[in-house]
């Protein structure tokens, strides 16, 4: 059974380094028919479940061939390979068999992992010519370590025909799927399930959505009386139970850490920092290990850890100064959204504090607090304790704190998220323009930004910022450019360029205008046309001012605004003139994280103003013209 | 008794290129030299500033079999201290991976972190894992995470590697990503091994050397100091150009050559792999038979076509580099699996074209990708694939079967140009590849459009492209039309596509696209409408940014090429020509950029050129890096102008 969780395999500010600068890649379906798949998952007593998976694919092109040349089967030490038998029918109808030289087992770590348990056994057949029929039979015993699992009942191949089957479930049995349509005919019974597809189209996942929606319809399920969040909580505290906690040297640490500072708030301020910057991310997982912390006193002592050593060894600092703490399971995802109904902590990626604001005295941590809850990520090394990533962010989170442990939703802060272009030019009369442009990055783009250049030579840092302003001011000539870190609570940076843009106002006199480039923060229109999934969208502030001073003479364009709000958020950009010197002030803001179909219509109002407003030109017509 | 040299394969080299690029591996606290007060104090480089880490010493001991009382094995030591500067130095060198398997035997593993105030933490056993990325291959990763890493930290470690062999052809790098103030190579020769030294240092670091004996044995001292981190700029040469290094290649052992000559290099390879692969090779040649069997006896291109035609797409490249083969490998076994790694399909095509009488050598040759080869030195590792000379209707042509989009004859960008080696015990030849003309790697795009009443563009669309800039792209597996759609969904955002028609003519070099397209209608503005002149090949952005003054190393690019966007534009009256860019003709040493339009009012129509011609792919000196400059900055300017048609 593929292990179905795994703790947060990049610290934060990775993935804002990733989503700064990297480009989305989607998966196309592949093309080889899948004739017959049938999964089972059996029951076994004391929670085992063996899954059982019979697969017969057809090979219809030279890619499926490529495609389909290995099979690997996910295990771990919970998860071990009973028996995988494979073979391939010929199109003459002979059959060979895969024979052991043709097994390997591969033991590699998931990504950002410097070591873990997972492994994959690897199967790799021969050739494969076109009209051959692969026959895949593996059996894997599993001992879950929470009682869940699932099933995806999509592939990106099609499937002529699919059953997939829970047999023997014990006492609790519970199920949903997600994304279900009429396609899965679902037949319950008393100790299990049945869910029947004939001919199913391969899952091409949609763009800009939600984590569920792109990974297609899934079977979850659960049994037992862990059913309710609270009882996910208990499993987390039954397994930190073990560990050895608040031992002398972490109160020590704590109370070291902690000479000069008075007053609560700026403690578990300074607390924080210490864990976000003397103790590195390390990621190990091995078994169990992948859920449970490493005790506080260990991760203090080798000053490396991953999300749950870090947040326990908080949490026990936290303790010495007399700060309740709690660990907090999250799914750290700006595309991603817990499932509330389906208690499951498969769910979560990540662990993260939680502080009750009340015991501070009054403190005011406002980029983090919600619903009377301080959190606090210390895998993050930029920002501190009064930001929050906003892969944290409006997220439903599982406060592990006993008998009161629920889900809280997590503070959505756009407001901290934040790109503001500033850019000053001079146009002389050839319409050619210089002067300088800056740029404010505040929130997880800068601390991405931070992260990039912290192991960059001067000139690979020089290539970056002169990369973004390229992207930012299409045809610009870019002379000196420099950056410098803004200090305060928020991780933020400034940077800036001496800027050329020839030609940037065009046409005769009479009929002179110019276009500004800038940045687009909603997606485009067409994107969102006769769509029935939501929408990610990523909350925050974009603004660009442009200070342009024209020749004398010359006449600016109308002064104006256009502004669209909505419930989303809102656009506008405002046109104005004074003195020979024209202002354009453009400003996107957009509240939420994902949008449900219902209120497509208004993303796309945001999306045809913002876009529209890039593409007209700007005419420089004196009344008399 | 030895045994077989070359069953090293390439796992020496890639455990070398971890060390180096991690910096070594870790001794118990006994084991490791004292720090001195200067490495105590040391906070910064002053010869290479604002540097993360530095590199306090990097030292390798490289005992060959039979030296030093080594009985069973060669044994490579390495020592490494470091030194923490920065926070993002602690990020970098706080972990370290090593890979090894059964040939290459990992040992003594060992390392400390020492703090600013002097307190010393060891790397105990259970921050260190090991991992079995293969069972059946046995290979291995080691990995550690060092305690207590912090700026002003000194990480010391060491480990060694036996390997039972008398050959370790990787070279010994100097420099890394990180500056070092020492780095040191030490070889013990056992005195029946004769040897030949190899050095190259292109930065001028300074590397020093000494020769000596000690109890009879050969002693080899290589060294650097203030050794300045390796450059890392876009477009760059690979690092492997750039570094220093040094190399000692085994000659002759008690008076039999081994490697003292591109002869004895080939004879060891065929001794060792080639004979016996050949040997079982019955079924390679039946189907090389069977395939031309309706081919006329006198049409011997058609008959090499189809035998390549065969290796390239029947069978499955697996890209392993080198040329040498796996253990037991025969080609028979290769036809039957219809998978093979570079080498193996190089011999295969070489023994079926011979097995229908067509003149077919063997060629090692070694990608430009990885790096400059020197084939003074007759190291088989310098090579990472393997072609076919072969000659066909009076003309000699090069193959290379390893891509599913190269036509006969064509090569890689990667190979064109390149020295190789045509392989022979009894006169191996150094060549010089052929290389195509820039002219060549064509992509071509026209587009016809016409503006409605509505102010809403639609049109057609052809893109054509030969060369590499076909090959690279017919490589690619997936659904053709799917995959173009996506492309030109992306280059030309602002129009709906469709009909897209791709004619992928593999054995032609050549591949077509055509596609209607009508500007969305989120786009339309109704009285004005702005059109890029480049797309879908541009706009370019200026890929040279680090000013001229700033550059340190050349550029390298993956093929000179040749692109044209050619536009014809239609309007109906009401509607006039606001503005258009300004044509624009620049011609320097690296290429040139052309962007020409023809405006005719009474028409109501226009013709537009872009065309951008790039002229090289090595470009070595400041003046190239400052034409290459002025080229992108060019187009960069150019390609951002639009066309702007307003409504009367």
């Amino acid at each position: 059974m593929r292990r179905n969780w795994y703790w947060f395999a990049g610290s934060a500010p990775t993935l804002a380094a990733a989503l700064l600068f990297s480009l989305l890649c989607t998966r196309t379906a592949r093309g080889a028919t899948v004739l017959e798949r049938t999964v089972v998952h059996t029951f076994e007593s004391k929670g085992t479940v063996v899954e059982e998976v019979r697969l017969r694919v057809k090979i219809d092109s030279l890619e499926d061939s490529r495609d389909w040349s290995r099979y690997h089967v996910a295990l771990n030490e919970n998860c071990t390979l009973e028996s995988a038998a494979a073979s391939v029918e010929m199109p003459d109808g002979s059959r060979v068999r895969v024979g052991s030289d043709r097994r390997d087992t591969l033991e590699i770590p998931a990504s950002g992992s410097l070591h873990s348990s997972e492994s994959y056994h690897q199967i790799d057949f021969p050739h494969l010519p076109i009209g051959a029929v692969i026959h895949l039979h593996t059996v894997v015993r599993a001992e879950p370590y929470f009682a869940t699992g699932r099933i995806a009942l999509v592939l990106d191949d099609t499937v002529a025909s699919q059953r997939i089957e829970v047999r023997g479930a014990p006492a609790g049995w519970r199920w949903t799927i997600t994304g279900r349509d009429d396609r899965f005919l679902v037949e319950e019974r008393a100790d299990g399930l049945l869910v029947r597809s004939e001919g199913l189209a391969a899952h091409e996942p949609p763009e800009l959505a939600l984590e569920a929606a792109r990974r297609g319809p899934t079977l979850f399920y659960g049994w037992g009386n862990d059913d309710s969040w609270p009882e996910v909580a208990a499993w987390y505290e039954d397994l930190l139970a073990p560990l050895s906690r608040r031992s002398a040297p972490v109160r020590a640490a704590a109370r070291a850490a902690l000479t000069g500072v008075d007053g609560k708030g700026d403690r578990l301020v300074a607390l924080t920092k210490f864990v976000q910057e003397k103790v590195r991310y390390v990621a190990v997982e091995v078994g169990v290990g992948g859920y449970r912390p490493t005790s506080p006193e260990e991760t203090l002592e080798r000053r490396w850890g991953d999300c749950k050593d870090k947040s326990l060894l908080l949490i026990d600092l936290l303790a010495e100064v007399g700060i309740e703490a709690h660990p907090t399971l999250i799914r750290a995802s700006r595309r991603a959204e817990v499932d509330a109904a389906f208690p499951d902590p498969g769910q979560f990626n990540h662990l993260i504090v939680a502080v009750e604001a009340g015991q501070l005295d009054g403190a005011e941590l406002a980029g983090v607090e919600a619903e009377g809850l301080f959190f606090l990520d210390p895998t993050q090394n930029r920002g501190g304790a009064v930001w929050l990533h906003p892969a944290d962010q409006d997220q439903q989170v599982l406060v592990v704190r006993g008998a009161d442990s629920s889900l809280v939703r997590t503070p959505l802060r756009p407001e901290l998220e934040v790109s503001d272009l500033r850019v000053s030019l001079a146009v002389n009369a050839t319409g050619n323009a210089a002067g300088g442009a800056g740029l404010e990055l505040t929130g997880s783009t800068a601390a991405g930004f931070l992260d990039l250049v912290a192991e960059a030579t001067p000139s690979e840092e020089e290539g970056f910022i002169r990369r973004l302003f390229g992207r930012l001011l299409p045809g610009a000539e870019l002379g000196v450019v420099s950056w410098s870190p803004v200090e305060g609570d928020l991780p933020a940076i400034s940077l800036s360029a001496s800027v050329r843009l020839d030609g940037l106002v065009q046409g005769r006199p009479g009929g002179r205008s110019l276009r500004l480039p800038g940045l687009t923060s909603t997606p485009e229109a067409h994107q969102l046309a006769e769509r029935e999934t939501a929408v990610v969208v990523t909350p925050g502030r974009t603004r660009a001012r442009w200070s342009l001073t024209l020749p004398d003479g010359w006449c600016p364009p109308r002064a104006g605004e256009r502004s669209v709000a909505n419930s989303l958020g809102s656009y506008s950009q405002k046109v104005s003139a004074e003195g020979g010197k024209l202002t354009v002030e453009r400003s996107t803001e957009l509240d939420q994280r994902w949008i449900e179909p219902a209120d497509l219509k208004a993303l796309q109002e945001l999306s045809l103003a913002e876009h529209r407003a890039l593409k007209r030109r700007l005419r420089l017509r004196c009344d008399e013209d | 008794m030895r045994p077989s040299p070359f069953f090293l394969r390439l796992g020496a080299v890639s455990l070398l290129a971890i060390w180096i690029a991690l910096g070594g591996l870790p001794l118990a606290a006994a084991d490791f030299p004292p720090i001195t007060a200067q490495e105590r104090q040391l906070t910064a480089v002053d010869w290479q500033p604002d540097v993360p880490a530095v590199a306090l010493s990097r030292e390798g001991i490289l005992r060959l079999w039979g030296a030093q009382g080594t009985q069973q094995s060669s044994i490579l030591t390495v020592r490494v201290r470091l030194k923490v500067l920065t926070e993002a130095g602690k990020e970098q060198l706080g972990k370290v991976e090593i890979v090894h398997s059964r040939f290459l035997r990992l040992k003594d593993f060992r390392g400390r972190t020492v703090l600013p105030d002097g307190r010393e933490l060891p790397l105990s056993q259970d921050s260190i894992f090991r991992r079995r990325s293969s069972r059946s291959q046995r290979l291995y990763v080691t990995s550690a995470a060092f305690p207590g890493v912090e700026v002003g930290a000194i990480l010391d470690y060491r480990y060694e590697v036996a390997f039972d062999s008398i050959f370790h052809l990787d070279p010994w790098e100097f420099q890394t990503t990180i500056p070092a103030l020492r780095s040191q190579i030490t070889y013990y020769v056992p005195r029946d091994l004769e040897v030949q030294t190899w050095q190259r240092d292109p930065m001028g670091v300074g590397v020093q050397s000494e020769i000596g004996r000690d109890a009879g044995d050969h002693i080899v001292k290589v060294w650097a100091e203030r050794v300045p981190a390796l450059p890392d700029e876009p477009y760059s040469f690979p690092t492997s150009d750039l570094a220093a290094k040094f190399m000692l290649v085994p000659i002759k052992l008690s008076g039999s050559p081994l490697l003292a000559s591109w002869r004895d290099t080939c004879e060891l390879i065929r001794s060792l792999y080639y004979d016996s692969a050949e040997r079982k090779s019955g079924s390679a040649k039946q189907e090389a038979k069977r395939l031309v069997s309706g081919i006329d006896k006198k049409a011997e291109r058609r008959r090499a076509e189809a035998i390549y035609r065969f290796v390239r797409d029947e069978i499955e490249t697996v890209p392993l580099i080198g040329v040498v083969l796996s253990k037991d490998q025969t080609l028979n076994k290769v036809i039957e699996e219809r998978k093979g790694a570079y080498a193996d399909k190089g011999l295969l095509l070489a023994t079926m074209l011979r097995a229908v009488k067509i003149e077919a050598d063997v060629v090692w040759a070694a990608s430009r990708r990885e790096g400059m080869v020197d084939l003074q030195v007759p190291n088989p590792l310098w090579f990472d694939r393997t072609l076919v000379r072969t000659r066909v209707g009076g003309e000699e042509v090069y193959l290379d079967p390893t891509s599913r989009g190269r036509a006969f004859a064509a090569l890689s960008a990667d190979f064109e140009g390149t020295q190789a080696l045509v392989y022979s015990t009894r006169k191996p030849e150094v060549v010089t590849l052929p290389a195509a003309s820039w002219q060549e790697n064509l992509r071509r795009a026209e587009l016809a459009l016409e503006l409605d009443d509505e102010g809403r563009l639609s049109g057609t669309g052809k893109l054509s492209m030969s060369g590499h800039s076909a090959a690279i792209r017919l490589a690619r597996s997936g659904d053709p039309v799917e995959r173009w759609q996506e492309w030109l969904g992306e280059q030309m955002g602002s129009y709906e596509i469709s009909e897209v028609a791709v004619d992928e003519a593999v054995d032609e070099g050549r591949l077509d696209i055509r596609w209607r397209l009508v500007q969305r209608l989120e786009e339309v503005l109704g009285d004005e409408v702005s059109v890029s002149l480049s797309r879908p090949l541009g706009p370019v952005a200026q890929r040279f940014a680090l000013p001229l003054n700033k550059r340190r190393t050349p550029v390298m690019l993956s093929f000179g090429n040749l692109s044209e966007v050619e536009m014809t534009l239609a309007w109906p009256q009401g509607w006039e020509v606001d503005l258009f860019p300004a044509g624009v003709e620049l011609d320097n040493q690296a290429g040139g950029y052309r962007l020409a339009v023809e405006v005719d009012e009474e028409q109501r129509s226009l013709h537009v050129l872009r065309r951008m011609e790039v002229r090289s792919n090595q470009y070595m000196g400041p003046q190239d890096y400052a034409h290459l400059r002025q080229l992108w900055g060019q187009a960069t300017k150019s390609d951002a102008q639009e066309l702007v048609l307003v409504r009367r």
